[in-house]
Parts: structure tokens; C-alpha cells; sequence
């Protein structure tokens, strides 16, 4: 009986600390959201196609009605980078919510166009904040996309090195620049990753601008297998194409990033459409939509999919020496064409 | 005394007025890039407001061998595209416009479609066609060639070059139709009825009449060929052909760093400018006797076409055969692929998957409806005024007296040394800085962004026809007592009017179609709809892309169409001074 009550109180205690967490949580969001509400919308830059932007829109909106969100598409993250410092420099301001790549993210930071957040605040599992200007929102990761028609399971390569394989020469394809490889060697180190790429030069890989249309061109057969990302290779694979994905040990990634600008217009709006992309409901909502959410966040696909991998990223603090590394593969990767 | 110096003021100020008034406005639309171009490629991070100066763009850019191995096979690709483009374009000028070829005015219609297929939707289609492994034509032919060999390989330098002759065949021709409807065919029939044969008629009387048209469209397309990503970036890229605008691509977009390197990309423009003033020179140096290119004096003429009598057949041959290849072909391949759930080669297999949605995605959006409304109107706007400046410019150019006609003239080519990029850079600068008139972000400040594009075509254009133009036929208008209004309104006007009207249909249909400064200075609610277009493509959806790719050929059709049933009632009818 003692047992009991000891329990029972036991029960109510943590429920109202639990209640109380919450409410201390909450509010601060809820104060924000009001005052989002009354302000102008919420600008956004990101890299997705219009039409996932309004489901994630929409999303947010089954959660908070009446804050306003405008996405701008911009692709080519140093087009989105140049624009925020173009439009800071001119105008005093620019996007209110910008979502970019670690090297684009941290040049703006560098130019004190970002706000400096405060996770706790904004209810932001301190994880997903390597520093305290930007929250890891989602991340493109690195797989093997093949033709499910011409490439047998067996023939799937079980590890980078069955990459190499002569029998693939002619038959496979990348993205024309070499950011895996040079995420790659972050985890075995720049000799083995460079001279991975080498061999792999020697395969006369087919190169494309972006990795969406690669997908298309595997699932079309010119291509039988490509190194490529998991999210670009989902529309296809959605349209029923034969295509497939297979993550190889190490997986390379690379981290997306958002952050509010210091400037902002609506400062509140964005902070909670900010703290609601780094929830579980609103990152699965942007998953959803994008193919892409956080690998730091369970329940999304792409925390799943590198689940047990050993991933392979630079760190923000780590970008000059990527973009070295990154520079010197690309002429690698390049010269595919002089080897033909 | 301090009469006549006031009266010599005035005169002064008369005479400067036209030209004053057309540089401040040229140079509004092209030195302000041309001056931000230029300071980005001194500033150390390209940015044109950020601090520090350095020569180490140029240092890089002009010292690295790669530079020059890629300008090479920049070079190659543009000279052979031009030579293809000129070779179509200039036999379906003559033969349309000269000649009794069957059904002219459908083939002016039709050989205008390649222009409106924006050329990355070009590019796919002949990958579709003619890829080693799936492309359908290698597909057909595969029992004949036997296993795992393959009679076409468009990822090459030759289907490069194929693929972007086909695109710039429509613009070779516009630029000479109007030359070719123009020539008096007096000529003509002195050299035959002096014995002359065809080909010698061809060498001794059409090409040096044309010369100013032909070399006017030979600089055009060496620009273009210089300057064009979209052919290369589809069919070189895969096997390791890169040209100059797959650097500035790479330099915009993905290089490492975090920003778009807009200092070696402005080092990299001032290269073209080189070529580009060169080029000018050249034109300015070869036609500065403009009276030797006269065609249209106050004679009336009629055409008679010229009786191809035994080469009617080779002549109907080519002509169908361009259309399968520009157009036919092409545009089938579109259609199935914009009936295909995803990227699919032609098969049986795939028939029961055909669907519509793709089409009916782009219709149900509203974006896209109203990315084709703001097309239109940018489109119409933007060809207007520069059909309109266009005439303005090469009538002081070439038919005034005015001061400093040859700045002008040179201001009016420069844009096009200019990439799209470094064009939408310099607009974003001034109109965000320009707080007064709030154009960034709106359909406004693209269409400043196109007349300054393609002001450099218009006048190409216009120059050509201005210079065939005899200067008796304004004498006479302005001894009846007309005043230069009048004279440009009831005279110049209707006599280049065919010039003016491809002009217009070049610079719509090319708006249609135009990436980079759309892309660039794109807002919440001024997309294109080739920004739309890109958006599919880009996002992995190259069937929505072919959708609307389908729609944008066919509002050209209608277009052109609308263009020839004018012309052929007598509205908008060549030369009949």
C-alpha cells in the first residue's frame, strides 16, 4: 500500500516536472509565435524545389497557422552564399531563415550576418548545434545508386574497393566534382582517398553537373551504377524507376545547416520555424518532403540509413582543409576526360 | 556676334542631343555591369563592395595552363558550331527567301522551333537519341552494328558541335532572311543573264551583298558558341570535355570556399571582351564603306524566286532532313519523355506506364501559370525595347552623321562578353542600393537585365538592313517636307520593318528560354518559366521538364505562326519601297 502511494507520488512528481520542463520550454516558443504572427513573412533560402517547400510549408503550418513563410529556392549553394552577402551589403538585410552547406553557412558567419541562438530557448537538443550560430537541419548522404535491371544483387559492390572492379569501366558515373572522395578522406586520410579516386579515374566514369540527373540516367540504363545522394536519387526511385541504393563503410555526408541572419525581419518567426525544422515532428515533415532530414535526429530515414556507419565528414571548424582537399580532387575527378 | 555663338551652341547641342541621349541610356544598361565586372575582378573576394584591391584574378586566371587548354577546346567548339549553324542558316535562307521551294511559309515557321526548345531540353533529347548505350537511333541500328558497338556517340566534340549547330541554325537565319528578302534581285538576273550558273552567282553577287549579314553572324555565333553552357555542360561534361563556361559554372556554383568566385569569373569576362572588341573592329573595319552594301534604293522590285528546277529534290531533302534533326526528332522524344513516369528509353515495354500527369502537374500549378504570365510579359516588354532601341541605334550608327556613333555602337555589342551571372550580379548591387526605385525582386528588373542581354543581337540585326538601305529614299522623304519623325515612322520604319520583327521573335524566344540572370534575380513571385523548367529538371524530374518544354515550343508555333499569317497578308511584307 506504502508501495503504492510511494508511487503514486512518485508519478505526479515527475509528471509535473515533466510539466513544468515542458512549460518552461514551451513558452518561450509560444511568446515567439505570437509575435511571428504579427510580423512580416518568414523569408527562407533554401535549395528545395517549390513544390516540397509547400508541404513543408504546409506542415508548419498545421502547427503554427499563422506565421507566414516565403521560400526562395536557391540551388548552387555559393550562389545562395553570395546572395546573402550581396543583398547584406546593399540593403542592410536579407533572407530571414537561411539554409546552406557548412562552408556557406560559416563564410556568412565570418561576415557577421548570423544571429547567435540560444538553443535552450529555442527547445534545440544542443547535438544538433556545433556552434552557436547554426543548427544541423539535415544532411545529403553519399550512396551507390545502380540499375537494378543490369546490375544483379550480387554484383552490388559490398565495400569501395569492389567500386574499382575493372567490369565497371564504362558503366559507371559521379557527380563531376569529387566531394565524396574528399569527405572520404576525412575518415582514411587524404593519400588512400586521393589515390581511391585515381583507380577510379581509371574507369572513365561518366560525369554530371548534378546528381539528379545522374539518377535519371542509371534508372534510363546509360549508366549502371554511379556514386551519387540518397535524396537525389529518390525521385526516380518514386517514379518506379529500376533504380537502388546501397551505403557503403564509410559512408561520406555531407552536414546542412540553418541559421537565422542577424537582420532578420521576422526574428521570432524564424527562430520557431527554426526550432521546429530540429524537432522530430517538423525534420520527419521536411524528410518527407525533401528526401533529406538529419542524421542526428531518430526517426528520420537518413538516421537510419547511417545508423551503425561510420560516417565520414570534415567538421565546420575543418572547411579550409576540405576545400583543399576538395580543390585538388575535382582536377582529379576531371581528368576522366583526358584519360578517354 | 554672341548671336551666332549662341546659335553655334544650340547647333552643338542639337547635334550632341540623339547621341548624348543614347549613351546616357546605353551606358546606364551596360557600363554599370561592365564597371562592376570590372572591380570584382581587382577586389580579393570578388565581392564588388568588399575591401582590398589585387591583380591576383588575372594572376591566376592567365597563368594557369588549364586556362588555355580549355580556351582551346572553347575555340573549337565555337568555331565548328558557327561554321554549322552558318551553313544550315544560310541555305535556308536562300532557299526560303529566294528560291520557289515548296511551302516557304511553313518552313519559316518551322525552322524557327528549335529556338524556342530551351537548348539543356535539346541536350537531353539528343542524349535520349543518340547516347552509346540507350539512345534510340544507336538502339534501332544495334542488330546492323552487332553487339555492344554503337554508330553514334553524342557525348562528344562532334555532337557537341551538332547539337549546337542545330540551335543556332533559327538565329543564323533570322539574322539573314531579312538580308536575303532585301537583296535586289536585279543583281541576280544581270548575273544571269550575263551566263552566270548558280554557284557562281552565289560567289560573285549574293556573298559579297551579304557580307556585312554574314560577318555580323559570324561574330554573334562565336560569341554564343563561346559563352554557352547548357550543350556543352550536357554532352561534354560526361566525358571530360570542358569549355570556359563550365569553369564559370563551376566558379559560380561549386567551388570550394563557400562563395561564388565572381573575381576570377570577372577576369575570365574581360578575355571575351578582348575577343568581342576585336570582333567589332573587324565588322566596324570591313563595312566602313556602307554604301557598297545598298540594296534597297527607291527602285521598286518584285522577287522572283529563283527556278531550282533539277535541285528542287536535294534542296526539299535537306530541308527535311534539318527538320527531323531540329525539330522532329527532337520534339518526339520530348513528348515520350514527358509521357514517362521517369527517364526512360523508347520501348514497348514502357506504353502501359505512359501517363499524363506530367502535363497535368504543370497545368494544375500555379506557379507555373503564373511563371507564364510573367514570361509573356518580360518577354514582350524586354523584345520591344530592344527591337525599338535597336532600330534607334543603328540609324545613328550607320545612317547619321551623329558624334560618337562608334562608342555607341560599341556599347551596344559589349553585352555580349557579359555572362548572365556577372549581369544579374551588377543589377542585384544597383537596385538593392537604389532604394528610390524598388524594382529587385520583381519582373522589372529582369527585363532590364534581357534588354541589356540582347540589345547586342538587335542591333547586329538592324545594323545589316540599315546598311542596305539607300540614304536617297530618306532624302527624298525629307525633301517632301517630312521631319526625321515622320521619315523613321513612314520610311526607315516599315523598310526594316521584316529586321525589326525578327528581332523581336529572337529576343521573345529567347526570354523564354534565359537561365542565368532569371535565376540570379529571381524573388518570391517573379519566376520565369524557364526558371520553372530548370527547377524540374534540377529537382529530378526531367519528364515535368519536357512538359513544360512541350508548352513553351508550342506558344512559339502560335507565335510564329501569328508572324506569318501577317506576313502573308501584306502587314508586315518585305520591302516594297
Amino acid at each position: 500500500m506504502l508501495m503504492t502511494k510511494w508511487a503514486g507520488l512518485c508519478a505526479a512528481a515527475c509528471t509535473a516536472a515533466l510539466f513544468a520542463a515542458g512549460t518552461a520550454q514551451a513558452q518561450p516558443l509560444e511568446d515567439l509565435a505570437a509575435e511571428a504572427a504579427d510580423g512580416p513573412p518568414v523569408v527562407w533560402y533554401e535549395s528545395s524545389p517549390e513544390d516540397d517547400a509547400d508541404k513543408i510549408i504546409e506542415a508548419f503550418n498545421e502547427t503554427y497557422p499563422d506565421i507566414r513563410v516565403q521560400h526562395v529556392r536557391i540551388t548552387g549553394g555559393n550562389q545562395f552564399a553570395a546572395r546573402a552577402v550581396q543583398e547584406t551589403q546593399a540593403r542592410g538585410y536579407t533572407a530571414d531563415l537561411l539554409t546552406g552547406g557548412a562552408d556557406h553557412i560559416w563564410q556568412l558567419n565570418d561576415r557577421g550576418i548570423l544571429m547567435q541562438l540560444d538553443g535552450e530557448e529555442l527547445g534545440i537538443d544542443e547535438k544538433l548545434m556545433p556552434t552557436d550560430f547554426t543548427v544541423a537541419t539535415a544532411a545529403s548522404v553519399y550512396v551507390l545508386v545502380y540499375n537494378s535491371d543490369n546490375v544483379s544483387e550480387d554484383e552490388v559492390p559490398t565495400s569501395w574497393d569492389d567500386l574499382l572492379d575493372e567490369k565497371w569501366k564504362g558503366r559507371t558515373g559521379s557527380w563531376v566534382r569529387a566531394a565524396s572522395w574528399a569527405q572520404l578522406a576525412k575518415a582514411w586520410g587524404k593519400d588512400k582517398a586521393e589515390e581511391h579516386l585515381r583507380e577510379y579515374v581509371k574507369l572513365d566514369p561518366f560525369l554530371f553537373k548534378s546528381t539528379f540527373p545522374m539518377a535519371q540516367q542509371v534508372g534510363a540504363g546509360e549508366v549502371d551504377l554511379a556514386v551519387g545522394f540518397f535524396h537525389t536519387a529518390q525521385p526516380p526511385i518514386q517514379a518506379g524507376a529500376p533504380v537502388k541504393l546501397k551505403a557503403l563503410d564509410p559512408t561520406p555526408m555531407h552536414t546542412i545547416y540553418t541559421s537565422i541572419s542577424q537582420e532578420a525581419k521576422n526574428a521570432a518567426g524564424a527562430k520557431v520555424m527554426l526550432s521546429w525544422l530540429a524537432s522530430t515532428e517538423g525534420n520527419k515533415a521536411y524528410e518527407a518532403a525533401t528526401n533529406r532530414g538529419s542524421h542526428l535526429i531518430e526517426g528520420t530515414k537518413t538516421h537510419d540509413l547511417v545508423q551503425g556507419k561510420n560516417v565520414s565528414e570534415w567538421a565546420p571548424s575543418e572547411t579550409e582543409d576540405y576545400s583543399v582537399i576538395s580543390e585538388e580532387f575535382n582536377g582529379i575527378l576531371a581528368g576522366a576526360g583526358e584519360a578517354r | 556676334m554672341q548671336t551666332a555663338t549662341l546659335q553655334g551652341r544650340s547647333f552643338a547641342f542639337e547635334k550632341w542631343l540623339p547621341s548624348l541621349l543614347m549613351l546616357g541610356l546605353l551606358a546606364y544598361l551596360v557600363l554599370v555591369p561592365l564597371v562592376i565586372l570590372l572591380v570584382s575582378s581587382v577586389k580579393p573576394t570578388g565581392m564588388p563592395l568588399d575591401p582590398g584591391w589585387t591583380l591576383d584574378h588575372f594572376a591566376e586566371t592567365y597563368s594557369d595552363p588549364a586556362f588555355y587548354r580549355m580556351a582551346g577546346t572553347t575555340f573549337i567548339f565555337a568555331i565548328g558550331s558557327a561554321m554549322g549553324a552558318l551553313t544550315i542558316g544560310i541555305l535556308m535562307a536562300w532557299l526560303v527567301e529566294r528560291t520557289d521551294l515548296p511551302a516557304r511559309g511553313f518552313v519559316r515557321v518551322m525552322i524557327l522551333l528549335p529556338m524556342a526548345t530551351p537548348p539543356v531540353l535539346l541536350a537531353i533529347a539528343w542524349v535520349m537519341l543518340a547516347s552509346p548505350r540507350t539512345g534510340f537511333f544507336n538502339e534501332i541500328l544495334s542488330p546492323l552494328m552487332g553487339e555492344g558497338r554503337h554508330l553514334f556517340d553524342i557525348f562528344s566534340m562532334q555532337g557537341m558541335i551538332f547539337v549546337e549547330s542545330l540551335s543556332l541554325a533559327p538565329t543564323t537565319f533570322l539574322i539573314l532572311s531579312p538580308a536575303f528578302r532585301n537583296m535586289d534581285p536585279n543583281l541576280e538576273e544581270a548575273a544571269r543573264t550575263s551566263g552566270a550558273g548558280i554557284f557562281t552567282m552565289i560567289r560573285r553577287v549574293m556573298l559579297p551583298v551579304l557580307f556585312p549579314s554574314l560577318l555580323a553572324a559570324t561574330g554573334l555565333l562565336l560569341m554564343f558558341g563561346l559563352l554557352v553552357f547548357d550543350i556543352p555542360g550536357t554532352l561534354g561534361m560526361p566525358v571530360g570535355i570542358f569549355v570556359l563556361s563550365s569553369q564559370i559554372v563551376y566558379l559560380v556554383n561549386d567551388a570550394p570556399g563557400g562563395l561564388a568566385e565572381y573575381g576570377p569569373i570577372s577576369a575570365m569576362a574581360v578575355f571575351f571582351l578582348v575577343i568581342l572588341l576585336m570582333i567589332t573592329w573587324g565588322y566596324r573595319r570591313a563595312t566602313r564603306n556602307a554604301s557598297r552594301y545598298v540594296t534597297m534604293t527607291g527602285k521598286s522590285f518584285r522577287i522572283r524566286p529563283y527556278k531550282l528546277r533539277r535541285w528542287k529534290a536535294p534542296a526539299v531533302t535537306f530541308v527535311s532532313l534539318y527538320f527531323f534533326f531540329a525539330t522532329i526528332a527532337p520534339i518526339a522524344i520530348l513528348i515520350w519523355t514527358s509521357l514517362m513516369p521517369y527517364q526512360a528509353g523508347v520501348s514497348l515495354d514502357m506504353i502501359p506506364k505512359m501517363t499524363m500527369a506530367n502535363h497535368m502537374a504543370f497545368f494544375a500549378n500555379s506557379r507555373a501559370m503564373s511563371a507564364a504570365q510573367n514570361s509573356v510579359i518580360i518577354g514582350g516588354l524586354a523584345a520591344t525595347i530592344v527591337a525599338l532601341l535597336s532600330v534607334l541605334v543603328s540609324w545613328l550608327v550607320i545612317r547619321s552623321k551623329a558624334p560618337g556613333r562608334n562608342l555607341i555602337d560599341l556599347l551596344s555589342f559589349l553585352p555580349l562578353a557579359i555572362p548572365g551571372t556577372m549581369i544579374g550580379v551588377a543589377l542585384t548591387y544597383v537596385y538593392l542600393t537604389l532604394g528610390s526605385l524598388p524594382i529587385y525582386g520583381t519582373i522589372w528588373i529582369i527585363v532590364i537585365a534581357y534588354v541589356t542581354t540582347y540589345i547586342a543581337f538587335g542591333t547586329r540585326t538592324t545594323h545589316n538592313v540599315m546598311l542596305q538601305l539607300s540614304p536617297e529614299l530618306e532624302e527624298a522623304s525629307r525633301a517632301s517636307g517630312a521631319g526625321w519623325f515622320r521619315t523613321m515612322r513612314r520610311v526607315v520604319v516599315p523598310l526594316t520593318l521584316p529586321a525589326i520583327v525578327a528581332v523581336w521573335i529572337w529576343v521573345v524566344s529567347h526570354c523564354l528560354r534565359e537561365l542565368s540572370s532569371a535565376l540570379l534575380l529571381q524573388g518570391f513571385d517573379n519566376k520565369t518559366v524557364p526558371v520553372l523548367l530548370w527547377g524540374y529538371w534540377t529537382g529530378g524530374e526531367p519528364n515535368k521538364a519536357s512538359a513544360v518544354g512541350l508548352w513553351l515550343i508550342l506558344a512559339m508555333i502560335i507565335l510564329v505562326s501569328a508572324w506569318q499569317i501577317l506576313s502573308a497578308r501584306g502587314r508586315l511584307v518585305g520591302v516594297k519601297a
